[in-house]
């Protein structure tokens, strides 16, 4: 067996249905058992809001560390609201139906307990340097919270700091060469552009990320309106339609769509709950390295802003699934590429609007998962490691573009996908800090960090 | 004590003020024994070991003589030095035996009160008030006392008198001794604390020990707006936020990123 093969065998496991499950499964253990969601709904809604929208207007005020609980949530937001939340969006609805929406917005609803319990932990078991900065993430808290399964850790940061070069930058990079690349830009000068400008935010650390970051989830989320929002007044009559069929296919497609295309429920369910999990990045263990950096009295409160991250990528995925079932067009079949230039039509930029947001979405990512990798990198090898990484991180944003290296991409396609399993074993094992720590902060309790 | 270039140096805390008197007698000294506490200056002029002249004063007042003894001898921490060969301006006292005598009755009173040690602390009645019996000169001076410093009051003709009225006072409850806290107020951004329990503020560690380094006594906190005391406690890592619990920012119609002004009270 080739690695080639071994990797596709490993990519089917990693991003197959019993993976699925697996994630909705330890999301649901989290929401119900250990945060408790349900234990006092109401209550965790109100606070939720209070602590994410509610101190928007206090954003630019830290707790006195580098980058304030806002801003933070921006560099993770900049990495999960990418082109899965479009071309991805769209392939769910054409491989699962219209009923693909509904699974996928279960798959949101438990990705939140993963969420909470990501940045929750992420924070909690940071590591705070002399100089005031911090590191946290999967690695930190697998390493801390479970010292007899350090090789975990060790195995999220391989896996992480490798899978940031492909899906998180070459594949990033490629998206926004493919998209610049109709309006008459040269790949070569659009992989400069990249290298210059990562290679420029991630030189000044988490706060240049941070300020990129605070800067690019802004400009993402208008021009995902500017480009949905025409096409959402066109279609505006149909959207209540729409939004029956999302719940009449969800349990029986073949009624619902008349049985004419084939959709069957598995179809709907695997690729519904596929967006759920993927889009969002709940459960991956990526956005945590970003909460972590987040300067907090309590780790909660920035539990609650990962919340806040999955409930805006779930309006950028629910709102485009809506407008693309509400055009009709799902119906006609073919690739995601085709379905998003065939919607895209009707607005009055054309493709224009659909190119600029694809490559803002991809560069965006491509930031925040160089920052990922790059802590990644430094937990495995040291500091010294950071320069080497940002290098090289710098040098794969000028190949992306102009094509290639596909059997790399291949397989970090798979280490993201790998990055999951010792993140999610971690989660389950480390509810009850969640839970204690939920307990502690709405009994009024101070944050005690462990040594 | 220290020595240098001829002064004579040192603290009341370390060398009591009668005994310091004593040995500057024993010793047959002349000169000048100044203390300077925050509230008020004395001097003590000896001549040959024979004290001649005493003088405390705070502003425009001042007690001369016997009555300047007696306020000094209860001074439990002021600095001091000793000039030698400074003459008095004038003569307040016989000296002899009649001075350490007098010192001696002097100290006996004030050990015998428990007044606070820094006279700096302001005189107020109680905010919780309540009843107690009270003779008429009790009475008299309390309604003269409040919001003046101990140093202020005590310098007055009767020292002892007033002293042992103030210590009664202050013994009934009758009276409360405060340190006079004079923090400028913090801005801070309120901050919500989800938990039981009502009428307390948190604040920064970092900030609550700077209060306390400043004011050496148990302190609230008055918000503005809405102008309401509460209790504070120190938190960690709320630097530039008053965390308030659920219920305080219902009943303050406060919400978080609200901005107040904090100043720590006595």
């Amino acid at each position: 067996m080739d690695i080639l093969t071994l990797n596709e065998y490993l990519n089917q496991v990693v991003y197959g249905f019993p993976m699925k499950l697996v994630f909705l499964l330890v999301g649901a253990y989290l929401v119900i058992f250990q945060i408790r969601w349900f234990s006092a709904p109401f209550r965790m809604l109100r606070v939720s809001f209070s602590e994410t929208f509610g101190a928007l207007r206090e954003r630019a005020y830290g707790f006195g560390g580098q980058i304030t609980p806002f801003q933070a949530t921006m560099v993770a937001l900049s990495a999960t609201v990418g082109t899965g939340h479009l071309l991805g969006m769209l392939a769910a609805v054409l491989v699962g139906g219209p009923g693909a929406v509904f699974w996928m917005w279960l798959g949101y609803f438990f990705g939140t307990g993963s969420k909470f319990a990501e940045a929750t932990l992420a924070v909690h078991f940071r590591r705070r340097f002399a100089d005031g900065s911090v590191s946290g993430g999967p690695m930190y808290y697998l390493a801390r919270g479970l010292p007899r399964f350090r090789f975990l850790a060790c195995l999220f940061a391989f896996f992480a700091a490798l899978a940031a070069f492909g899906i998180g930058n070459l594949a990033q990079a490629g998206a926004v060469g493919g998209a610049l690349a109709p309006l008459g830009a040269p790949p070569a000068l659009v992989g400069l552009f990249l290298a210059l400008l990562v290679g420029v935010v991630l030189g000044g650390g988490i706060v240049r990320v941070a300020r990129f970051a605070q800067v690019v989830v802004p400009l993402k989320l208008l021009l995902f309106l500017v480009a949905v929002g025409p096409l959402l007044v066109l279609y505006g009559a149909k959207i209540p339609e729409a939004l029956l069929l999302v719940f009449q296919a969800a349990f029986s497609p073949e009624a619902a769509l008349g049985g004419a295309a084939g959709y069957s429920l598995y179809a709907a369910i695997n690729a519904g709950l596929g967006r759920g999990i993927f889009a969002n990045e709940a459960g991956l263990g990526s956005a945590p390295i970003a909460h972590a950096q987040a300067q907090v009295d309590h780790p909660v409160r920035q539990g609650f802003w990962g919340v806040t991250e999955m409930f805006v990528s779930f309006l950028v995925t629910s709102l485009t699934a809506l407008t693309f079932i509400a055009s009709g067009l799902w119906r006609d079949g073919g690739s995601a590429a085709e379905a998003a230039q065939a919607l895209f039509q009707a607005h009055p930029l054309g493709a224009v609007v659909l190119a600029l947001t694809v490559a803002v979405f991809a560069l965006g990512t491509m930031v925040s998962w160089g920052f990922y990798g790059e802590e990644a990198a430094a937990f495995l090898f040291g500091e010294g490691m950071r320069w080497p990484y940002r290098l090289t991180f710098t040098v794969l944003a000028f190949v992306g573009p102009l094509g290639g290296l596909e059997a790399f991409l291949a397989i970090s396609d798979t280490l993201n996908g790998l990055m999951a399993i010792p993140n999610l074993l971690g989660l389950v094992l480390l509810g009850p800090v969640v839970a204690r720590l939920t307990y502690g902060f709405f009994r009024g309790e101070p944050w005690v960090p462990p040594r | 004590m220290v020595k240098r270039g001829g002064m004579l140096e040192g603290n009341l805390a370390e060398f009591p003020f009668p005994a310091l008197v004593g040995a500057l007698m024993s010793a047959g000294r002349t000169g000048r024994l100044s203390i300077r506490s925050p509230h008020l200056e004395g001097e003590v002029f000896l001549r040959g070991g024979q004290v001649v002249h005493a003088r405390v004063h705070a502003g425009d007042r001042a007690l001369e003589g016997e009555e300047a003894l007696d306020l000094l001898a209860g001074l439990k921490r002021a600095p001091f030095a000793f000039e030698p060969e400074t003459l008095p301006p004038h003569t307040t006292l016989l000296g002899g035996l009649a001075v350490p005598a007098r010192l001696a009755e002097a100290q006996a009173v004030w050990q015998s009160l428990s007044l606070p040690t820094d006279w700096g602390y302001v005189l107020r009645l109680p905010p919780g008030g309540g009843e107690v019996e009270l003779g008429p000169e009790a009475i008299r001076v309390l309604a003269q006392v409040e919001g003046r410093r101990i140093a202020e009051v005590l310098l007055a003709p009767g020292v002892l008198r007033l002293a042992r009225i103030l210590h009664t006072l202050l013994q009934v409850g009758a009276l409360e001794a405060v340190p006079l806290v004079q923090v400028p107020p913090v801005s801070l951004l309120v901050l919500p604390i989800y938990g039981p329990g009502s009428g307390v503020a948190y604040v920064d560690e970092a900030l609550y020990a700077e209060w306390a380094r400043a004011i050496r006594h148990g302190f609230g906190l008055r918000l503005t707006p809405p102008g309401t005391r509460m209790e504070v406690r120190p938190r960690p890592n709320i630097p530039g936020r008053l965390g308030l619990l659920e219920e305080d920012l219902r009943r303050l119609r406060l919400r978080r990123g609200d901005k107040v002004e904090v100043v720590p009270e006595v």
